[in-house]
């Protein structure tokens, strides 16, 4: 069996009283204090949660004129022939192979069509979530996260490093993903969390977006 | 009014002062019984409260640790911390007032004058520098509230809360477009706050716009820069409880400007004194704070007062002394208080003195923004025309209800020089009619040569009458005499504001808690944090520390956590092409399974960096860069790659993986416990890679050796890097593994001459004069370099880098000077004391006629020389036997 996989900040987590449990063969945070109140606590203001163990995969290549579709996966355009695609860990396999089968042109001169590389650990994936997370972005990034619709996505310094905003909302929630290079993911973590301190944003687990999911 | 039923108190220079809610710190203090709220800039006068508006710097105070806090715009708070500054020991008695009695000394100009030799400025600066300036700014690291920044995006931006801006924000919004207001007083309305019978219409807009939901309002901040794009620069007061201000970048669509207009005071002698105020600030005392501001009034007008100040001083119990036109005042009377007033026709006793002077535009930022000021005889003002694209004035800012009080230029200017112009340098008339005199009499010139307009005000309360004088004694119209060029930050901004909050990020290896338990001495190399050594029970000190991990390394096994090399995934068919091309070394003939290294020059063949490149697969490339230079790299590749049209796709993995360096005679021994990899030299050969798992983690091994000896690099997925660590560590038990940091990393590497790009070498270091020759290809048809690179290889080298090692116990410093014949003859780049020699050893750039193997050399040693050898080959393992093992 192979060894259980850690968040960057797996230990950041567990110095701020976090109970952890196993996803997808990775150790996260399940609750920093008690699911259902945190849950509560990002659908009024904000909660900022870590989802580092979400598979990120890097497709470049001359065969990507459209977002390739894969499944249960979010495709992400980054640049031209440039994308970013994301998924839970389970489909991992099955959509790269997807991916692999993408229709190659009959012209042996072209190189092929696409090239996968996996970055899932490259990216320490945050989520920041609730009606007032696109306040706590604006005193972190000079991106203007108002005019970035459901589904959109922008590259921007975020907290003085560089990072990868992807919106997808829960339902009606506003909700941001924040990939930033994982080295950096304490600072920019910690940076997040100070600058939502007066929204009242608070870290939430695993547990709370189940709770969310199924409450809503 | 404010609300009597609610008090609170604060602290004010180690005194309890009482505040009502509503209040600002300036108007409690006034309410207290104070009347001086700081001192002059240069001549230490005292100063009372002027404007109330936060125009001028007569009230700036250090509040909570803050310095030049304007008093009168800020709220007071329960249990807030108010300090006076630039005063000693207190402002009613401040000893450097005897300064004033010596003005005669301090002509306008007069470090031009005084400080014209050398000396003279020697001689004088630390005194300057004890008694100049303001309020002291606060210790680094001090106080538990911060600076923040903030970005924000709207369709409009108002500048100004007043009636016009109020209006315009109301209508802007009205179609839902979102509109952002930025006001900096206490609360909206403008003048129409202090204007009773105007109030009610104030209250009207404010409710409308606050009801509109795709407004935004942001009260007590200010605009201090309109830059281009439409960019604004604000800073918010206490945005909320944990911090000291917030600087907002602003971006709006369309700016409009309504910023309205202030009142300025007339110039007479002591025109200065607590006591001397104008209309609006009396006004603000009496209907915003319910304070009677005086005893006995005179009003001094250019024709008929505004019949409300008339009617306000005597609702407010104030007696009307007279009123006066400017031309019949001489002089303002009192020591630290106005208590009298001479006239034409003779004495007034009097406790206030109000001035309803010139109302004029507050146009800086309209200045800023490119607009032109042209002067408008009828308003007495200069007025905004040919405005940019997207920046429109509202209001008083444009003119509106404007109206010319004095003529402009005065007919007559008394020049005292207790007749104060500027309030922020104690500026006189007789400053501008001397330094006019001198030659300065174009209106730029004199701002430089008096710092008229320079001050905290940034020339609000002195720009017109400047203006006004600098025209009156030239003979030349105000239009002629022209306006003084407006530049942010218009007002002035604090450096904490524009720094912004205490946040440096910093990059941590995926074994950084390990190594916390493992006893890690940090260091910072660049944004990383590293060991530098590891603090055992059985060492004392850093020497002992290193010594021990050194001799784990060459006599067991140790290893290290090179996380923080710059990885970079390259593939494509092409890959081996653009390496070709940028590298020295070729790549296009490497064989899937072998690593190779090179260094990355510059057209003039400069060294910028250096690696491994390992082949993975006819398509796919591994990089390593240095830890510094991954981001230099990436962008050189990608440069190099535009416009090719090749098949090359680069992606940087650094963070996505870990990476260890295990070294030693048991390096082997050590890994073998854990993979299946056969890892004998004839199956896995040095400068080879090959991709395995190791405990279960896949992972890629390349067999390369920077600290010389037997060893792997092991690359793997970050996640796993903590779990693989300490298994490394587990397995290396019985051998007796340790970790080391960076230090014993770089005596080992030293022992092996093997060169550290950009510590060893700079940005004039070539591959020959580096003794790198053997990694510059010269016989591929072309790479980035090659040219300059030929040549080199053909010419005499100057300097070279050379290894030597001391002939005594010294150590040189790195950076160190070496001497030959007395003469300087280059600098020591690394030196270390190296176990395995008993003596220091390290490398030097040194001329290449001194540079001979065996030659001497004397190094810059504690003050003193010592010798040193220099020395052709490596200091350990010269023939690399032990790499190969």
């Amino acid at each position: 069996m192979p060894p259980t996989r850690h968040i960057p900040l797996l230990h950041a987590h567990e110095r701020a009283g976090a109970s952890l449990m196993e996803h997808h063969g990775w150790k996260v945070p399940a609750y920093f204090t008690w699911a259902q109140k945190e849950a509560e606590q990002m659908v009024r203001n904000a909660g900022l949660g870590d989802l580092s163990f979400m598979t990120k995969l890097d497709l470049k290549g001359w065969g990507l004129k459209t977002p390739p579709a894969a499944g249960a996966s979010r495709s992400w355009s980054l640049g031209p022939q440039h994308y970013l695609v994301t998924c839970e860990p389970p489909q991992r396999d099955e959509i790269a192979a997807r991916l692999r089968s993408f229709p190659a042109s009959h012209d042996l001169s072209l190189p092929p069509p696409l090239y996968i590389t996996d970055v899932t650990s490259v990216y320490a994936q945050f989520l920041l979530a609730g009606p007032r997370s696109r306040e706590i972005l604006g005193k972190l990034t000079s991106l203007n996260v108002s005019a970035l619709e459901n589904l959109g996505c922008g590259q921007v310094s975020l907290a003085h490093v560089h990072s990868i905003v992807l919106r997808e909302d829960l339902r009606e929630l506003p909700a941001f993903h924040v990939l930033v290079s994982r080295e950096y993911g304490e600072s920019v973590w910690d940076a997040i969390l100070h600058a939502g301190h007066e929204f009242g944003l608070v870290p939430f687990g695993q547990k709370a977006l189940e709770f969310l999911g199924g409450a809503a | 009014m404010a609300d009597n039923s609610d008090r609170f108190t604060f602290q004010f220079d180690g005194r309890t002062i009482e505040a009502r809610s509503g209040d600002t710190v300036a108007s409690a203090l006034y309410r207290a019984g104070r009347r001086i709220f700081t001192r002059s800039f240069k001549y230490h006068r005292p100063r009372g409260l002027l404007c109330l508006a936060g125009k001028c710097p007569n009230c700036m105070m250090n509040v909570d640790g803050t310095p030049n806090v304007r008093a009168c715009i800020t709220p007071a708070r329960e249990g807030m911390t108010v300090r006076h500054q630039n005063a000693y020991p207190s402002l009613e008695n401040d000893w450097l007032s005897l300064v004033q009695r010596f003005d005669r000394l301090m002509p306008v100009g007069w470090y031009y004058k005084t400080m014209t030799h050398q000396w003279s400025w020697h001689a004088a600066e630390s005194y300057i520098r004890q008694v100049a300036g303001l309020g002291v700014a606060p210790q680094p690291g001090g106080g538990s509230k911060d600076y923040e920044h903030a970005w924000m995006h709207a369709e409009v931006a108002v500048i100004g809360g007043g009636p016009a801006g109020l209006q315009a924000a109301v209508e802007m919004a009205h179609d839902g477009s979102p509109v952002v207001l930025i006001d900096d007083q206490p609360e909206l309305g403008g003048h129409l706050r202090y204007q009773k019978r105007a109030g009610a219409v104030a209250s009207a807009l404010v409710d409308q716009l606050r009801a509109t939901p795709s407004a935004q309002i942001i009260s007590r901040s200010y605009c201090f820069g309109l830059y281009e794009g439409n960019l604004l620069g604000v800073v918010q007061a206490n945005p909320h409880g944990g911090a000291i201000e917030r600087l907002i970048h602003l971006r709006a669509k369309r700016v409009v400007i309504a910023t309205g207009a202030y009142e300025v005071p007339f110039t007479f002698e002591n025109n200065d004194l607590p006591g001397v105020m104008l209309s609006t600030a009396v006004q603000r005392l009496i209907h915003l704070h319910g304070i009677k501001p005086g005893e006995r009034a005179v009003v001094v007008a250019t024709g008929a007062p505004p019949d409300e100040v008339a009617e306000d001083l005597s609702q407010a119990g104030v007696e009307l002394v007279s009123i006066l036109a400017p031309s019949e005042v001489i002089a303002a009377t009192g020591a630290t208080h106005v208590t009298g007033l001479r006239t034409k026709s003779g004495e007034l006793s009097c406790d206030l003195l109000v001035m309803c002077g010139q109302r004029v535009p507050d146009a800086g930022l309209l200045h800023q923004a490119g607009g032109k000021l042209v002067w408008n005889q009828d308003r007495g003002a200069f007025l905004p025309a040919e405005l940019p694209a997207n920046v429109s004035a509202v209001g008083e800012v444009a003119g509106a209800w404007l109206a010319r009080a004095m003529p402009l230029p005065p007919e007559r200017v008394s020049f005292h020089k207790r007749s104060f112009v500027c309030f922020c340098s104690d500026v006189s008339t007789a400053d501008l009619r001397d330094a006019m005199s001198e030659g300065f009499d174009h209106i730029e010139t004199l701002k430089r040569y008096t710092t008229l307009t320079m001050g905290p005000c940034q020339g609000r309360m002195c720009q017109l009458a400047g203006i006004a004088i600098c025209a009156h004694e030239t003979g030349r119209t105000m239009t002629e005499t022209g306006v003084t060029t407006a530049r942010p930050p218009n007002p002035s901004v604090s450096l904490g504001a524009l720094a912004g909050p205490r946040h440096h990020p910093f990059r941590r290896t995926p074994m950084h808690d390990a190594h916390d338990q493992s006893g890690a001495a940090w260091m910072d190399m660049g944004d990383w944090k590293r060991p530098r050594y590891y603090k055992t029970a059985s060492c004392q000190s850093e020497q002992a520390c290193v010594e021990e991990e050194y001799r784990a390394v060459r006599e067991r096994v140790g290893i290290i956590d090179v996380s923080t090399l710059g990885k970079l995934d390259v593939k494509g068919r092409d890959a081996g092409k653009l390496l070709d091309k940028v590298y020295t070394n070729r790549f296009s003939d490497l064989k899937p399974g072998r690593v190779r290294y090179s260094v990355l020059c510059d057209e003039a063949g400069i060294m910028l960096d250096d690696g491994t490149i390992s082949r993975l697969a006819d398509d796919h490339y591994f990089i390593t860069t240095t830890t510094g230079n991954l981001d230099f790299v990436q962008q050189w590749l990608e440069w190099w790659l535009v416009g090719t049209g090749w098949d090359v796709h680069i992606t940087n993995v650094t963070g996505g993986r870990a990476a260890v360096n295990l070294a030693g005679p048991q390096a082997r021994d050590v890994l073998h416990a854990l993979t299946a990899c056969d890892l004998s030299s004839r199956a896995f050969p040095y400068m080879a890679c090959r991709e395995a798992d190791v405990a279960e983690v896949p992972a890629l091994l390349l067999r390369i050796g920077f600290v010389g000896e037997t060893g792997w690099e092991i690359h793997f997925p970050a996640e796993y890097g903590e779990f693989l660590w300490l298994k490394l560590l587990e397995a290396g038990k019985p051998f007796d593994i340790r970790p080391f940091g960076v230090e014993a990393q770089r005596l080992l590497r030293l022992e092996k001459r093997h060169v550290i790009v950009g510590v060893d070498t700079d940005a004039l270091s070539n591959p020959y004069e580096a003794g790198m020759a053997w990694v510059a290809k010269l016989e591929k048809p072309d790479f980035i370099g090659r040219n300059a690179l030929s040549r080199q290889a053909a010419a005499a080298a100057e300097q070279r880098l050379v290894g030597f090692i001391m002939n005594d116990a010294s150590l040189p410093q790195d950076g160190a000077a070496i001497l030959v014949g007395g003469a300087l003859a280059g600098r020591v780049t690394s030196a270390r004391y190296s176990p395995g020699n008993g003596k220091a050893v390290g490398l030097a750039w040194v001329s290449a006629k001194s540079s001979a193997a065996g030659a001497e050399i004397e190094i810059r040693v504690n003050g003193g020389t010592a010798r040193a050898r220099i020395v052709e080959e490596a200091f350990y393992d010269p023939a690399g036997d032990r790499l190969r093992m």
